[in-house]
């Protein structure tokens, strides 16, 4: 489940926490909406991005390997 | 990964319904109420030209368009006795319920569900869920 949380500011900051991706695809994501807010007629300036805990968290897969006589 | 980001937002060729709705949301929020004529300090009309809206309350009184003129969103009126900061306010506020709008309008053309919106103190908070 992602979730993307967003706290506009009466003083025209925003902050935006996104969670439960994998690996860097927040960034992307985040580029995403950003492009989108564009084409909207929003500007964005990124002011500062902090990891979260949850950024340390690497996705991992497990291959079974099976012996072929 | 999950991370926070701290932006800021500065409108520029706003989407012109997304922009008439954000006027209503912020009229509703400061007690304004929608009109069609502003006034000078004479009582004199002000040219509605280039205005998308326009809306008056107890501050503004003869009333305050919100135009949009090559791209950039501006407010026109007779601001004689209308404090600089309430004027501010008002540019902040219109900015605020427009960036809403078209996020809510962004993460869902982006698929998200659950789109939650709602007042904390003077922001706007959303949240947006995607499975």
């Amino acid at each position: 489940m992602r979730t993307v949380e967003v706290l506009i500011g009466s003083d025209g900051v925003v902050k935006v926490k996104y969670q439960g991706f994998v690996g860097s695809a927040c960034y992307r994501e985040a580029e995403r909406i950003y492009n989108h807010l564009k084409k909207l007629g929003v500007n964005v300036k990124i002011e500062q991005v902090t990891p979260t805990a949850e950024a340390y968290i690497t996705s991992s897969t497990t291959t079974k390997v099976t012996n072929h006589v | 990964m999950s991370h926070i980001s701290l932006i800021k937002v500065k409108i520029v060729d706003p989407n012109i319904d997304l922009l008439r709705q954000a006027v209503k949301n912020l009229a509703e929020e400061i007690g304004a109420e929608i009109c069609g004529r502003i006034v000078d300090f004479y009582g004199r009309s002000i040219s509605m030209r280039n205005i998308v809206l326009s809306i008056r309350n107890k501050t503004f009184h003869r009333g305050v368009g919100i135009t949009v003129k090559d791209g950039e969103v501006n407010l026109k009126g007779d601001f004689f006795d209308v404090p600089t900061g309430e004027i501010r306010k008002l540019k902040l506020g219109l900015v605020k319920h427009y960036t809403a709008l078209a996020t809510a309008s962004t993460l869902r053309s982006m698929g998200y569900q659950q789109i939650q919106s709602s007042k904390v103190k003077d922001a706007i908070y959303i949240k947006a869920v995607a499975f």
